[in-house]
């Protein structure tokens, strides 16, 4: 299986470049729905919030799972990163929101559930990048 | 409590966002082992071997 991170290293950590690109994205839409702004407005209600929460948590488990080397928890957040978007494309599609941004949200679930399947397989198989 | 026309959409996309991974890790467990990436491995498997070579 394809390694997916680079070769240099951050304080002494392995990079993915996908799980940082994503951790970052779902840090600014949890900013977002949290303060009710841009798609934040449309989910403004308790069910938005909770979506705000789980999009922190999704967030630390990607940076928690970074710096204490954690597999583990990098994938799961991969998966859950999936269904945060997966809820933003919902509610983007759902209340008329801009299509654009729909389909975009829509692009990083896919992107986040095929990112889950590659690294959740290397964890499974024993594979280990620290 | 929430309103009517705005319940739908939010709920929709809580249940999405549950929901979602839920059903990854109902089909990483339901299907054989290595199988859902498949294709992948095909892919993958030529640029080893030529790699190797």
């Amino acid at each position: 299986m394809t390694d997916t991170t680079l070769r240099r290293r951050i304080a002494g950590r392995a990079v993915r470049p996908y799980a940082f690109a994503v951790s970052l994205a779902t840090w600014v839409v949890a900013v977002a729905i949290l303060t009710d702004q841009a798609v934040g407005a449309l989910l403004d209600d308790w069910p938005g919030e909770v979506l705000g929460v789980i999009a922190i948590g999704v967030v630390g488990m990607l940076w928690g799972g970074w710096w204490a080397r954690s597999d583990v928890w990098m994938t799961r957040g991969l998966l859950w990163s999936s269904g945060v978007w997966a809820g933003v494309g919902t509610v983007l599609s759902v209340e008329g929101g801009s299509w654009v941004s729909a389909s975009l949200a829509w692009c990083w679930a896919v992107a986040s559930a095929g990112a889950w399947l590659l690294e959740h397989e290397d964890v499974e198989r024993g594979r280990r990048v620290r | 409590m929430l309103s009517g026309g705005d319940v739908s959409g939010e709920l929709l996309a809580l249940l999405a966002a549950i929901g979602v991974p839920l059903f990854l890790r109902l089909l990483d467990y339901l299907l054989p082992k290595g199988r859902h990436l498949k294709l992948v491995h095909r892919w993958t498997v030529d640029d080893d071997e030529s790699e190797d070579a």
